[in-house]
This record gives structure tokens, sequence and C-alpha cells, in this order.
């Protein structure tokens, strides 16, 4: 059986996996990492989804993988949907959305500097929050805060 | 050095971070060619202090207080959100009362933090009269949340499948009065305002937002309206008990500064109307109904010791040490007086909250700036950003 997105079936040509719904009953889509910007683009292009809006990014730091969830928005639909992409430890990379949504500089900027995970073809990927010479990226469950340098009103 | 030198030559400035128009700590390196802005880099996370870090440390009920201090003019958005948040994993299921009670402090909260943004925006322009009158009408607001929760600023109010206390005696009467006397007081700004040439000539045809814009840089709240995209949470995806109420939300054409200020005083309006028909369709009832009365730990054992305990009988909270909800995750969309402020919240089953993840909509707004006023002469720069409604705090966390 298919599901779809607004009677769209995206299944086949992105191989895609619906994941359980949220508590609040939105749906959760797993996309692999070569074919998010493929499927982003066909579904803020498609008449009949139209997601214009992309929310925030986030990432999660789960026990095997990194998990970057982005959360779309239609405003024409009213509807929620989240993609997530499922990158591995070691060298955690995804391609930028910053060329389909501007919103997503800022946010891949964030998610790079609290959890690590970079953005290519990122046009300014540094870190936002954190001071430029920050250690480490806290959000990581490994992260431990061991700077030596002397704190900022003692430099 | 001679003039013709300086002619024709980029000057890099530094607006910020302690500059007193940035609403916070802001700072905007701008290259400027004479009086135009050719390029602007906001510089923030001065006030980052970790929200989300701070989370995976505490369980649910020790991070509340902190929930507060996300945006600190409008505390109650924030906590609902969370709140709604959890109760969602949780499967809490929120009172009638205790929802109205929310849904009319909630609206009182809009109408205090849009008071504040008109004071702040008038004073960028310059106007300080306007000030006096909008503190007037926000003191009334702000001594009505003392009377209920103790505090002026962090309330610290909602809890997990509730409210903390019931409405005081007499308190329904002075809201009653307030929202009776509010109507006319804003008419008294919009009679100093709205038509004053100055402001007109100032905010009318400045800072253009057009739709496709404002979609592409998830601009939401009433800077998205101004640009006449129907997009409100509280209509389209209602939360709380706004389906019970009659309100409308309202659109302008043109996207520009004036547009943003119409709809805001405008939803100041429709605020009070809302609250007015709260206070009315209100349920009564004992203080056992402004919460759950049980709560389900998650552990779907059949013999659990806090599963389906009576709330009331053990104290006056869930008690922290076993409030565990299950496994999942959820995003709870709140629509804030500056915006959708959306709360991710994984939880893995133990009493501490495994992620959360805040999208503040003054991010958004902090990111659109360059955008907006880029080509534009310095002058512009506050009637912008003042109109944006931009509060740093909730921009860093």
């Amino acid at each position: 059986m298919t599901e779809t997105v607004n009677n769209i079936i995206i299944d086949e040509k992105f191989e895609v996996k619906h994941l359980d719904k949220t508590s609040d009953d939105i749906e959760v889509i797993d996309v692999s990492k070569n074919k998010l910007i493929e499927l982003a683009t066909y579904l803020k292009m498609h008449i009949n989804t139209q997601f214009n809006m992309l929310l925030s990014v986030s990432g999660v730091d789960k026990a095997d993988c990194f998990e970057v969830v982005y959360h779309l928005y239609s405003t024409v639909f009213n509807k929620k949907l989240i993609l997530k992409v499922r990158l591995d430890k070691e060298n955690p990379a995804v391609e930028s959305l910053n060329g389909l949504y501007s919103a997503a500089d800022w946010h891949e900027r964030e998610t790079y500097d609290l959890l690590g995970i970079n953005f290519n073809n990122h046009p300014n990927l540094e870190r936002i929050l954190l001071p430029k010479d920050w250690i480490g990226h806290p959000l990581r469950k490994d992260y431990v805060n061991n700077d030596k340098r002397l704190s900022w009103n003692e430099r | 050095m001679a003039l013709e030198s300086t002619l024709n030559k980029e000057m890099i400035i530094n607006v910020g971070p302690q500059h007193p128009s940035t609403h916070g700590v802001l700072r905007l390196v701008m290259t400027l060619e004479g009086e135009i802005i050719k390029d602007t880099k906001p510089v923030i996370g001065y006030l980052h202090r970790g929200l989300e870090k701070l989370a995976e440390s505490r369980n649910y009920f020790q991070y509340l207080p902190m929930v507060d201090r996300v945006d600190y003019l409008s505390s109650f958005f924030c906590s609902a959100a969370f709140c709604y948040a959890v109760e969602s994993i949780a499967g809490l299921k929120v009172p009638k009362r205790a929802e109205y009670i929310r849904l009319i402090t909630m609206e009182f909260n809009r109408i205090t933090s849009h008071l504040m943004w008109l004071t702040a925006f008038l004073l960028d322009l310059g106007a300080t009269t306007p000030m006096f009158y909008a503190f007037r009408e926000r003191e009334d607001i702000v001594k009505l949340f003392e009377e209920l929760t103790g505090q002026r600023m962090m309330y610290n109010f909602y809890t997990f499948g509730g409210v903390k206390k019931d409405l005081p005696e007499g308190w329904m009467t002075k809201a009653v009065d307030l929202c009776k006397s509010m109507p006319k007081m804003f008419d008294e700004y919009e009679a100093i305002i709205t038509k004053n040439p100055i402001f007109m000539e100032r905010t009318k045809g400045v800072g253009v937002l057009t739709q496709k814009m404002a979609a592409d840089y998830a601009i939401t709240g009433a800077n998205i309206r101004g640009s006449g995209i129907d997009f409100d949470l509280r209509k389209t995806n209602p939360y709380s008990v706004y389906d019970e109420i009659d309100f409308k939300t309202h659109l302008a054409e043109n996207g520009d500064s004036y547009d943003r200020y119409m709809v805001r005083i405008a939803e100041m309006r429709e605020s009070v109307k809302i609250i007015e028909q709260a206070l009315k369709q209100i349920p009564g009832g004992t203080p056992e109904r402004l919460k759950v009365k049980s709560v389900n730990c998650g552990c779907k054992k059949e013999d659990c010791e806090f599963c389906g305990f009576d709330v009331q009988l053990v104290g006056k909270k869930l008690n922290a040490a076993v409030f565990k909800p299950p496994v999942g995750e959820v995003i709870s969309m709140i629509e804030a007086p500056r915006g959708v402020i959306t709360c991710y919240v994984v939880s893995d089953g133990t009493n501490k909250p495994y992620r959360v993840k805040w999208r503040t909509p003054s991010f958004s707004s902090v990111q659109l700036l360059p955008e907006l006023i880029k080509g534009k002469n310095y002058s512009d720069l506050m009637p912008i950003f003042g109109s944006l409604d931009v509060v740093l705090p909730e921009v860093d966390r």
C-alpha cells in the first residue's frame, strides 16, 4: 500500500519511507540524503502540495545516527510535514536547502553550530549563536566542555 | 581629508550591540555608501543562554520555569508551547476551565506584548508621547497578571495538564471592566498615531515585504498578515479552545511598515473581543477541574503504582520524579504575538526531555532584515526594523 501526501504518491520516485506519525498527527517522511533536494523541490513546486515555508531545521543526536528534521508548512493548504534525514555519526553532511528556501540559511548555521552537522554548498557556514572560537558542538550527547582557556572576562 | 576622496567610497559602520533602539543586544555590521545601505550583516548570539542544552539535564518540571525566559514579553506563549508539546506526548487532556484560563491570559499577554512593541516602535521613530499612553493600559493588564500569578513578567503559571491555580475572587469582574475600557484607549492611540503625517511619511511604502519573500523566509505572525497571506494558527490549526470562539484575522495588502502597524492595532482590538467572549463562555468549576485528575507514566504495566493515581490527593502538582512521558516526538505550534513559536520535543521515556528545539519567530525576522533594508536610506533602518517586532532574547535563546 502506498501512502500519500495530499494525494501525491512519492514513495517509488524518491525511495522514501513513511514513519509513524507524531503524537499530534503530523506525517513524518524518512528520506535518504541523496534524494532530499529532489524531494523538497518536488514538494514545494507541485500544485497539490506547495510546501512553501521551511519553519525550522533541527538536529537530533540519536544513539546510532544524527537526524536532521525539517519542518515544512504549506500556507495554501495549512498542512504540516516533517522530513527526516538520517546521517552517519562519522562524517555527518547533507546538501543545503538554501537555494530552495532562504530561511534555511540561518537554521542550518544553527544546526552546524550546535550539532556539528555540515551542510554542503552552504554559502556561509559558520557559527551563529556561539563565539567563533568555541570548541566542540554542545548539543552532541558526547560533548564535554574541557576548554582550558580563560573565560571571556579573564582574558 | 579632501571631500572628493570620501565620495564613492564605502564605509563600514557598526550598529550596536548596545544601541538603544536595537530592542536587546543586536549588532549590525553595515556597509554604507553615503546614506545608502549596501549590505548588512547581523551578528547575534550575545544573549545565548543555551536553553536547549539546559533541557537535557533537567526533568520536565525543572525546565518549566526556564521556558518563560525564551521571550520575556510573551512568557505565557512560551510556556503554552512547551506544555502543549508535553501534554501531547503524555496524552494529558486539559480540562475546559483551564483551557479558558489559558486562552484569556494568552490574549491579555498578546495585548501587553503589542503595546510594548508600539511604544518601542514609536520611540524608535522619535515619538515619546505614545509610550505614556500605552504603558498606562499595560500596567492595568500586568496588575491583573500579578494578582493571578504573583509575577509581573515571568509568570510560570501553566503546568502540564492545566494551570496552577484558579482565578482569584473578583478577577473576572476586573477583567470585564478592563475589556470595556480598552477599545477607547486604542482609539486614543489611533487618534495620535494613525493619521499623523510624520508617521505616515516615515512608514508608508517603507520596507515592503512581498508575499513570496515572506513565505521564503518563513516570516509568520502579524508580519506575514501585513503582506496579505492569511496565516493564523488560531484559525487554521486551532489549539486550546480557539475553535469555540468567533473572531476574525486581520490582513493588509501592501506589506509595508504602516500595514504591519495597522494589523497589530486591529489584532489588539480583536484580542479584546476574544477575551470578552471567553469570559462569558468560561465554565465554572471547583479547583479540581483545573488540572488532569490522573497521570499516566507510560510504563504500560498493570500494577504500576503511579499510573492513574489521583493527582489532587497526592500533591499540588504531578510528581516530578515519576512524570515520564512515553517515547515519542511532537511539535507544538503556537501563534505568539511575534509569529509562530514551535517547540519540538523528543522524549525517550525518561523523566528528562531528550531534545528540545525552539523555533522562534524573531529569528526569521532578523534574518530577513538585510534583505528588507538593502538599498534603502539609513534613516529607514529603524522604521523597518522596529515594525518587524523583534525581541532579541528570543532570537538567541
